[in-house]
């Protein structure tokens, strides 16, 4: 006969590992909330920074489904001569049917913990769905449960917190990639005297978004960022310096 | 006079841009429009942004997707 209620090992072990999140790898002025009630989504995290010594919301978040283990299953795979070394994490199949409901918009971390070396490890379970499940394994439905395979590169830590800032902003460097083109769309049906115009307000509208102040995550954003400002600068004209350059071996 | 000088040499020669421009004026949809030099690197340069944005989101999946999960970890 119990002399009390049970509480679960499962449970003991799901929130150490969300405080050791808590306590070593979020960031003091990150703000985390539970869901509660959770049906597969753990915490959701907001990110802040700091603008002229004020801590600033990003308006950015990211969804951890959050893992705990004290029997870490580590392993490797080959391809061709590139090893790679993983952690293999299994987890309900309904868990990943949530996610993949949620599509892209709202980019969900499977985060597992191993509590015996205190390390952790990422995978993005979007990306993970549409580019492996959906891809190479797509029966995985018809099973109660699906192997993750995370790689042990993917590590979050007190000092690297860099995916989930990168998640954090993808979906709205998505966003902007989305507008950008519609609005490109519409320059095609404008004559160059229109496109000129309505260019300029493009420029004075994209410059100073602030997916570009983390530019340095990918170099193809810094191009188009350094292309915007010279724009902007430039009455409309990128490589100024070049045509006056050029314009000296002219004359 | 010499900007608009130096902006002409710059597209037509630099640039090389001089299949539909020619005296001041460009053709689209069938009709003849007055533009200058100036307006014609402005047109060029946001033709290269265009281009430049629609290859980085062409791009951006893929930079996503390797970025943090090589395709190798599938078995």
């Amino acid at each position: 006969m119990n002399n009390g209620k049970i509480r679960s090992e499962a449970h003991i072990i799901g929130e150490e590992a969300i405080r050791f999140l808590q306590d070593n790898i979020i960031p003091n002025n990150w703000v985390v909330r539970p869901m509660n009630p959770d049906y597969g989504i753990d915490l959701d995290v907001e990110l802040f920074d700091y603008e002229d010594d004020k801590c600033i919301t990003l308006g950015e978040h990211v969804f951890l489904q959050v893992k705990g283990t004290r029997s870490p299953n580590y392993g490797r795979f080959a391809d061709g001569e590139k090893k790679i070394d993983v952690i293999k994490f299994s987890l309900e199949v309904s868990e990943l049917n949530l996610v993949e409901r949620m599509g892209s918009a709202f980019p969900v971390l499977l985060v597992v913990i191993d509590l015996i070396d205190k390390k952790a490890f990422h995978i993005c379970l979007n990306d993970y769905i549409k580019n492996v499940l959906l891809a190479k394994h797509s029966s995985y439905k018809e099973q109660g449960s699906v192997t993750i395979y995370i790689p042990t590169r993917n590590v979050l830590s007190t000092d690297n917190q860099e995916a989930l800032k990168w998640y954090g902003k993808r979906i709205k460097i998505y966003s902007m990639f989305h507008e950008m083109r519609a609005d490109i769309d519409d320059f095609n049906s404008f004559n160059i005297i229109e496109r000129i115009k309505y260019g300029k307000r493009f420029i004075d509208h994209y410059y100073s978004y602030d997916v570009f102040n983390q530019s340095e995550h990918w170099s193809l954003l810094e191009d188009i960022h350094s292309m915007l400002i010279q724009m902007r600068d430039n009455d409309c004209v990128s490589d100024f310096a070049t045509i006056c350059s050029t314009s000296i071996r002219i004359y | 006079m010499i900007a608009y000088l130096i902006l002409r040499q710059y597209v037509q020669q630099v640039l090389g841009y001089t299949d539909n421009w020619e005296n001041g004026t460009v053709y689209e949809g069938g009709s003849e429009i007055p533009i200058n030099a100036y307006q014609y690197a402005q047109k060029f340069s946001l033709d290269r942004l265009s281009e430049k944005i629609v290859n980085a989101s062409g791009m951006f999946e893929t930079y996503c997707r390797e970025r943090f999960m090589p395709l190798s970890i599938i078995e």
